[in-house]
């Protein structure tokens, strides 16, 4: 794998930075529909936008941590802050599920849709609690991926 | 990365016109824009999306807030010429379903509902 690691200040004014890095690796591979790399896009947006409102919570100076690895059939990335752990990021939905748009209190949720929209638009998404942090990682396959398996 | 907002009025309407993405590092200065107009007395808002390349989870949070603000006082917001990309992640939310988007800040005040989507140039058809 060809590994791209950037390194941010916990700071929303370099969620951009993030976004252009991650759409630069994966369109290193030229399988990528650009809708994917969209995807992929939004997914580590969202996983850079918790990171960094949970060290905004701690007050902490430490930074986060995007690591791209292209593989032939995926790009996975992982985003890892050390922003106390995995209760905070439970919390954002409890079950990682869309709500329902038509739910009556629907428009009392206008935050907690960063975990749905991970799930939904990464093929694979795991979050693990660190000591002290957590490592959110996220899976886009090429078309290629399981063609030849 | 720029970010610009516009604001104007239009008929009846406060049109709010982000240019940029709509993220966690944009949607203070919108969000605090759009508090003061409500403040101030407006009520109906277009929210025009056309300029917008980019929106995550926070700006959809952004929308849902002002929605919700501008319903507190007896307004109304409406959201106009969004692209596709954009409106997908609306989609993929469900709130296309509670508001439709209109194709023009026009059709908007107008109450117009698009029937066709503006095309993402950015999105390469598969």
């Amino acid at each position: 794998m060809s590994e791209v690691v950037l390194e941010i200040p916990a700071r929303p004014e370099y969620l951009a930075l993030v976004r252009q890095v991650v759409a630069a690796a994966a369109a290193v591979e030229p399988t990528f529909r650009d809708e994917r790399i969209e995807d992929l896009r939004i997914a580590v947006s969202e996983a850079a936008t918790n990171a960094i409102e949970a060290h905004a919570d701690l007050e902490s100076e430490e930074r986060i941590v995007l690591r791209c690895n292209l593989g032939d059939d995926r790009i996975e990335v992982e985003v890892t802050d050390r922003g106390g752990g995995f209760e905070r990021a439970s919390a954002d939905s409890e079950d990682g599920a869309m709500p329902d748009p038509d739910a009556p209190g629907r428009l009392e949720r206008e935050r907690g849709l960063g975990l749905p929209l991970m799930r939904h638009l990464a093929d694979e998404h795991d979050i693990t609690s660190l000591d002290g942090g957590t490592a959110v990682r996220l899976v886009v396959y090429t078309p290629w991926h399981g063609r030849y398996g | 990365m720029l970010f610009d907002l516009q604001v104007f009025d239009s008929d009846e309407w406060v049109v709010v016109a982000p240019v940029g993405e709509l993220d966690l590092s944009s949607i203070p200065q919108v969000r605090q824009r759009i508090v003061q107009l409500v403040a101030d007395g407006e009520q109906r808002v277009v929210l025009d999306l056309a300029g917008v390349d980019f929106v995550d989870s926070a700006g959809i949070g952004l929308v849902v807030m002002v929605a919700k603000r501008l319903a507190a006082h007896g307004g109304e917001l409406r959201i106009a010429g969004p692209t596709q990309g954009v409106w997908s992640v609306f989609e993929l939310v469900g709130l296309d379903r509670l508001w439709p988007a209109h194709e023009s800040v026009a059709d908007a005040i107008a109450g117009r509902t698009a029937t066709t989507m503006v095309p993402d140039a950015e999105r390469a058809p598969q």
